[in-house]
């Protein structure tokens, strides 16, 4: 067994997990608009935590995708297969951590909403669930990489 | 189906039935009043001001007792509740019941009038107290009555408050000074001062003074009662007390008080309603002996609503027309049951316009397909449809939260059957076959089935436009736009996927079908349409760039495959969950196991289940309105808002369930 090969599929893995990078940006974001909006109305608390927590998702989907290439170590032979653990990490690497500072971005505009109509929540969660298709995407692009190493 | 038919209805009648019959408009709530109509020159509004003013008055009241309940009991939401907002459920016996306790309200307002004064003084009473106590807190060992501290003779004495750092200045100060010794005492010691008693001979003064405020101490004012401070303090503690309990027994008749709520807020909302109709009735065009009124009104109701006229007054002329083209007449939905729960999406996009197609039949069988596509699952559909099922029995919801929750049980329907299909049970837990095929095994035929199902309704999206141009009585421009175009792009899918289909023994001709439909298309577009020969063939170079069409065509298709990619995910990262779960290994043998498990199961699974829920209704939402709304669709119809009774705090119950 090459030592490499297993020290790139180390890599992949904390390529994935590195995804959530964009959720701790994002549930930031988002959070600091929410506590602004709460202040002023303490019964906003549970519609804007629901906008808060969107951005979370991306930071899920690294985790998964980290363990299935974590599952796939034992069967690392070669330097090549170790590379290819690290480029199956890549789309949700980036593609998350760029979607959920977005999201967050899309979440900390729509609790500015709902401050003013709360009656609006949905459209708002609408607008940041579209940002997320992308991170759907980057997670499963990365989820048929790894099931070809 | 689709749109209800609404007719323009002008009634008028005898001015002293104004009332009454817009009383039962109310309670109908029939007719969309049209407000904007010009008042003629010897017709006039006869409003009720006073009666108008009066009655806000009294809702101002009742509005200032509830606010005062809801700051000593503020009702407080259930989960549910926070989105759906708090009202007191009550039958319509105990409406009636309550609106018949007029007098009773009026106390109860009165009271909670005078125990919010009452609460206001005696927080006054004692904070002033707990500020006196304040100030006697450091001199409680002076153990002189503060009414002795008073001239006496040639000595005086003073309090005074030393900052801790010039105690050592001041003493030497003191010792310093030229005549009879100055006496001090050091009463009491706090971290930010030193409470000093000094006393002095009377010519001494301006000496001692000048000592004092050159090292900042502070000359302290308590009182000229005839006590020591501690007994003044005791006895304010005692005050204190009986404050204390005066308090409670305050609160205890708020609690009392607070029962009568529900009797307010019925009061509240009946009065409301009164106030709305009275402004209404102000805006009506009366002359001496007649009113005026017109509005918009849903064909199905008229028979009932003429009726209802007639009961009160038989002799009310009323006067039906349909809508003229210019008009913007209000629509609302009249569907079959099972299609109505998703006028929410068309609703959340837009209304149509009166006339237009109501895209929701046409819209329903896809959005309920596709749901049930990306959250194929058993599990998750059966415990979102449980649900919905039950917060429609246990919230009482109108509008569009109905409809969405409805749209939502029957998407857990869907789920399910598309979980059987594709061997969804909360993922991979249960491990039978699907009854199709299994996605994560084989996500290209989910892809294909996604494109597929987006052919299907890109098509019917151009067939729809079509027969709105054929109804439009323009069969040419139906036959050249969509006709053709899907002749044109029938030809392109056969000929860029008819060896993936397997026909490619028919490659040969599909080229041939292509070519000849592209020139039909470009011939259609600009020697088709009217126009002298030389117009026609200026527009050539315009039609040729309009097969660009086709990549947008192409760009929406693609999209479909989203319904691919949420299936799968949610179906992975449930496999995921699963992996977590079977890792503990619990079993009878393993308790701990069997718990953790349970508890990763439910977690995974509820949290998984919401996002994938979400992300289906979102995604299927967008699929009708970007793709399939495109084609076809305008919207911008003004929704059907009838003149009807409305509560701000209370929900009559029909069923006589409170």
């Amino acid at each position: 067994m090459e030592i490499l090969g297993l020290v790139l599929g180390f890599l992949g893995v904390t390529l994935a997990i590195l995804a959530g990078i964009g959720s701790m940006i994002g549930t930031g974001i988002a959070g600091e608009a929410a506590s602004g909006v709460v202040a002023e109305d303490p019964g906003k608390f549970v519609p804007t935590l629901v906008l808060q927590a969107l951005p979370g998702t991306q930071g899920i989907y690294g985790f998964v995708v980290a363990f299935l290439i974590l599952q796939k170590l034992s069967q690392i032979q070669t330097v090549y297969q170790g590379w290819l653990c690290v480029v199956a990490a890549l789309p949700i690497c980036i593609g998350g951590i760029l979607s959920a500072i977005y999201q967050g971005r899309v979440s900390a505009a729509a609790i500015g909403m709902v401050a003013k109509r709360q009656e609006e929540l949905a459209k708002g969660i609408i607008y940041a669930v579209v940002v997320e298709f992308y991170a759907i995407l980057s997670f499963l692009g990365s989820f048929l990489l790894v099931q070809m190493i | 189906m689709a749109l209800a038919k609404m007719k323009h209805l002008h009634v008028f009648g005898k001015l002293v039935h104004r009332e009454a019959i817009l009383q039962r408009l109310q309670e109908l709530g029939f007719v969309e009043l049209d407000s904007g109509a010009p008042v003629a020159a010897e017709w006039s509004l006869e409003q009720k001001k006073q009666e108008e003013a009066e009655l806000e008055r009294e809702i101002a009241s009742l509005n200032g007792a509830l606010a005062m309940m809801e700051r000593f009991h503020p009702r407080k939401p259930t989960f549910i509740q926070q989105f759906s907002g708090i009202k007191t459920g009550m039958t319509t016996v105990q409406y009636q019941n309550f609106l018949a306790q007029e007098e009773k309200a009026a106390t109860v307002i009165e009271k909670c009038r005078e125990l919010e004064t009452s609460w206001t003084r005696l927080e006054n009473n004692l904070a002033a107290v707990a500020g006196r106590l304040a100030e006697l807190q450091p001199w409680l060992k002076l153990d002189i009555p503060l009414s002795a501290l008073d001239q006496r003779g040639p000595v005086r004495a003073l309090l005074v408050k030393v900052p801790p750092r010039s105690k050592r200045a001041l003493g030497q100060a003191f010792s310093e000074l030229d005549g009879p010794t100055v006496y001090v005492e050091e009463v009491g010691v706090e971290k930010t001062g030193l409470y000093w008693l000094v006393i002095f001979h009377q010519k001494m003064e301006s000496q001692v003074t000048k000592a004092l405020s050159e090292n900042q101490a502070i000359l302290v004012e308590l009182g000229k009662e005839d006590q020591t401070p501690r007994d003044i303090a005791t006895q304010l503690v005692v005050q204190k007390e009986r404050l204390l309990a005066e308090q409670e027994r305050l609160r205890q008749e708020i609690d009392g008080l607070v029962q009568e709520r529900p009797l307010l807020q019925a009061l509240h909302d009946a009065k409301d309603n009164r106030l709305v109709r009275i402004r209404t009735v102000g805006e009506l065009p009366c002359s001496e002996r007649t009113f005026y009124l017109e509005g918009w009104v849903m064909a199905k109701d008229l028979g009932r609503l003429k009726k209802a006229i007639e009961d009160i007054d038989p002799v009310t002329y009323i006067e039906v027309r349909e809508p003229l083209p210019e008009e913007n007449v209000p629509v609302d939905f009249s569907n079959h049951p099972l299609i109505r729960p998703f006028e929410v999406i068309v609703q959340v996009f837009g209304y149509p316009k009166y006339g237009e197609i109501d895209p929701t039949p046409f819209m329903a069988p896809f959005f309920f397909i596709f749901f049930g596509i990306t959250l194929a699952d058993v599990g998750y559909g059966a415990a979102l449809s449980a649900l919905c099922w039950y917060l429609l029995r246990k919230v009482k919801m109108a509008g569009m939260g109905k409809k969405l929750f409805q749209m939502l049980f029957l998407g857990g329907l869907s789920s399910m059957f598309f979980g059987l299909l594709f061997s969804g049970y909360f993922s991979d837990i249960l491990p039978i076959p699907a009854l199709w095929f299994n996605p994560t095994v084989d996500p290209n035929r989910l892809l294909v089935i996604s494109l597929i199902l987006g052919v299907a309704q890109l098509y019917l999206g151009f067939i729809i436009q079509g027969i709105i141009r054929l109804r439009a009585g323009k069969p040419g421009e139906a036959l050249r736009n969509e006709g053709l175009w899907l002749l044109f792009l029938t030809s392109l899918i056969l000929l860029l996927s008819g060896g993936a289909l397997g026909l490619g023994a028919y490659q040969n001709f599909f080229t041939v079908f292509a070519l000849f439909s592209t020139l039909a298309v470009v011939l259609g577009k600009s020697l088709g349409e009217p126009g002298t020969i030389l117009e026609k063939i200026k527009r050539l170079p315009g039609a040729l760039f309009s097969l660009y069409d086709a990549v947008n065509f192409f760009s929406d298709l693609l999209s479909y495959s989203r319904l691919m990619a949420l299936a799968l995910s949610s179906a992975i990262i449930g496999q995921v969950v699963n992996y977590f779960v079977r890792l503990l290994k619990p079993g009878i043998a393993n308790p701990l196991g069997l718990i953790a498990g349970l508890a990763i199961f439910l977690f995974g699974h509820l949290l998984n289940l919401l996002l994938g829920a979400l992300s289906s209704y979102v995604h299927s939402s967008r699929l009708q309105y970007i793709e399939f709304f495109g084609k076809f669709f305008e919207a911008g119809g003004r929704p059907f808002r009838p003149f009807s009774k409305k509560y701000e705090y209370i929900e009559l119950n029909e069923e006589g369930e409170a």
